[in-house]
């Protein structure tokens, strides 16, 4: 019931029973209770017209860094004698130190600036407003505002620099870049040999070769590199990433997308990025520091989903993927996946599958117990099988166990192959 | 300091009370408001707002039925305040539980306590001078006076709350 209400009937009945008793003394009583109701609303607070600035240390933030807030607020309208001031803090952010609600009292054309630091997991953070409630001391008029202050805080996910991974697609782009090309031309990679041309440097001349034939001379031909398509897709859906007790490997598949995503820009690759999840959300390719941006800002957002439409990855859509270009699936895996990948690679893209292991995660957090070692080996064949068919299909495997860096694993088996190899015409 | 009043607040309501019944031999009363007050306290460090409203409004009714029976006005009128004081103090703290442990409250709990302070002097003078002043009048009158005295509470009321 309101405070207003109660006080209000309690003035009335007392007056109702002086006036049944025909005694004064009723009217007496009540007059206490006038007084209050009347020196409170006398005191109510106008509309709020208050002025607030909010200033974020690191709009950009790693999980769990400290942020800080700062909020300024100026009060333009007349004095406010209780004033409850709370910023509202998005759902998953952790206040760390200080407070983001405050109780003061403002006079006319005063300021309150507060500070308090917050952190949280991966994800994307509006601040939409800050909540002013103003009362009069005695709280029975409230006067309840939404400010308006927006600002936005990215949580982006952990990043592991990857110095180097070995792609090779069919097609290319026309700009230099990183992946040999299969077309001769100006590069460091010996291709072939071929008519020297006057406009070729002297130094590519092939003096062995051009000495075996009569008045022709012979130039050699380097493997151009270029930059190519990639299209990174992450897989966000439920029945793959949920394990028991609400462990879930998803948060290994954002870190190895989003270090997948640096490493293919930082080699001047053009990178999109579709999460595969509840729904399909598709970052559009692009060049450089700014889809870097854009990437990270869409993985800050990805979340585990479930769908039935997206349970399978049948309705993946190739035509976002340019024709003959690298496509690139993190995903834990599915037996019904394999199907849908033999379909993709048999269209021309090149696949390569980034699979963080599912067995070894979960063996980690059960028993030692022999019914789980058994059952953990039926599964790891079943896995086991599962990635053979995919290779044999011609898709690249990278089989993650979790519990090893991603960096590692990436120098291991994608990094830069060996002088010697090189020299051979690639990894084995 | 706050919480200090509301004990103080609650002591004076149900002190009031209590003695005025007592006088009048009416020990079951005493007892029931010795227990509300008990319980009043108990509730107050507990947190349980909502018990304050069932207080005030059986403190008034108590200060309302001493009035009737014929029990002294100015210890019933201590009760109603006392009570009165209670709920709002109750209220207070429960508003001063939002803010958090670095703010400085004191400033705003002197300023509450001052109104406070003035709403009991001005509630307690009119009070008593309205039982001081004995007039006589005819039913008639007093109707009147009563429909008056309601009609200007319920626009006052109404001015304020649009202002």
């Amino acid at each position: 019931m309101s405070r207003t209400l109660l006080l209000t009937l309690i003035i009335y009945a007392l007056m109702l029973a002086g006036l049944a008793t025909l005694r004064g003394e009723f009217l007496g009583l009540a007059l206490p209770f006038v007084a209050y109701l009347l020196v409170g609303f006398w005191r109510a607070p106008e509309k709020l017209d208050l002025e607030v600035h909010r200033t974020i240390s690191n709009e950009r933030a790693a999980p769990n860094e400290n942020v800080a807030v700062s909020i300024d607020v100026t009060n333009r309208g007349a004095n406010i004698e209780e004033l409850l001031l709370e910023d509202e803090v998005s759902h998953g952010l952790i206040v760390r130190d200080g407070s983001h609600r405050h109780l003061l009292s403002l006079k006319k054309g005063e300021s309150f600036s507060w500070m308090y630091t917050i952190c949280g997991p991966r994800g994307g953070y509006a601040f939409e407003g800050l909540r002013a409630e103003a009362r009069d001391h005695f709280g029975l008029r409230l006067s309840s505002h939404k400010i308006p202050a927006r600002s936005e805080l990215f949580i982006f996910p952990p990043l592991t620099r990857l110095k180097y991974v070995t792609i090779r697609t069919r097609r290319t782009r026309v700009y230099s870049g990183t992946i040999p090309a299969r077309v001769g031309g100006a590069g460091v990679e010996f291709f072939g040999l071929r008519e020297y041309q006057p406009g070729d440097p002297p130094r590519w001349i092939n003096w062995r070769a051009s000495a075996r034939q009569d008045e022709t001379l012979y130039a050699n031909e380097f493997q151009q590199e270029r930059v190519a398509d990639v299209a990174l897709v992450l897989d966000g859906r439920e029945k793959t990433n949920w394990f028991r007790d609400r462990r879930s490997l998803f948060e290994h598949s954002v870190l190895a997308a989003a270090s997948l995503a640096d490493a293919f820009l930082s080699q001047g690759n053009r990178v999109g990025l579709l999460h595969y999840g509840r729904y399909l959300d598709w970052t559009f390719p692009g060049y450089g520091k700014v889809q870097r941006e854009r990437v990270l800002k869409a993985l800050a957002h990805a979340q585990i989903g479930g769908s039935p439409v997206f349970s399978g990855l049948e309705h993946i859509p190739v035509r976002f993927f340019p024709a003959h270009s690298q496509v690139v699936l993190v995903s834990p895996l599915h037996a019904d996946d394999l199907e849908t990948l033999i379909q993709l690679r048999a269209r021309g893209y090149q696949i390569m599958v980034i699979s963080p292991d599912p067995v070894a995660f979960e063996q980690a957090y059960l028993p030692d117990e022999p019914s789980v070692k058994l059952a953990a080996r039926v599964v790891r064949m079943e896995r086991n099988l599962l990635l053979k068919k995919l290779q044999r299909a011609g898709i690249q495997v990278l089989d993650w166990n979790v519990a090893q860096s991603f960096d590692q694993v990436i120098k291991h088996r994608l990094g830069p192959p060996p002088p010697l190899f090189r020299v051979v015409g690639g990894r084995i | 300091m706050s919480y200090f009043a509301f004990v103080t607040s609650v002591l004076m309501g149900i002190g009031s009370l209590s003695f005025a019944y007592a006088g009048a031999g009416s020990d079951l009363v005493v007892r029931g408001l010795l227990a509300l007050g008990a319980l009043w306290l108990f509730a107050g460090k507990q947190r349980w707002v909502w018990f304050s409203t069932i207080a005030l409004l059986i403190s008034v009714s108590l200060a309302g039925f001493g009035l009737w029976i014929g029990l002294s006005p100015g210890w019933m009128i201590s009760g109603a305040l006392g009570a009165l004081l209670a709920w709002d103090l109750t209220d207070f703290m429960r508003r001063l539980r939002f803010a958090p442990l670095m703010d400085d409250l004191r400033p705003l709990e002197r300023r509450h306590l001052t109104r406070l302070t003035i709403v009991t002097v001005v509630g307690v003078l009119l009070a008593s001078i309205a039982m001081l002043v004995r007039l006589e009048f005819t039913f008639e009158w007093i109707m009147l006076l009563t429909l008056v005295a309601v009609l200007g509470v319920t626009q006052l009321v109404s001015w304020l709350h649009r202002r």
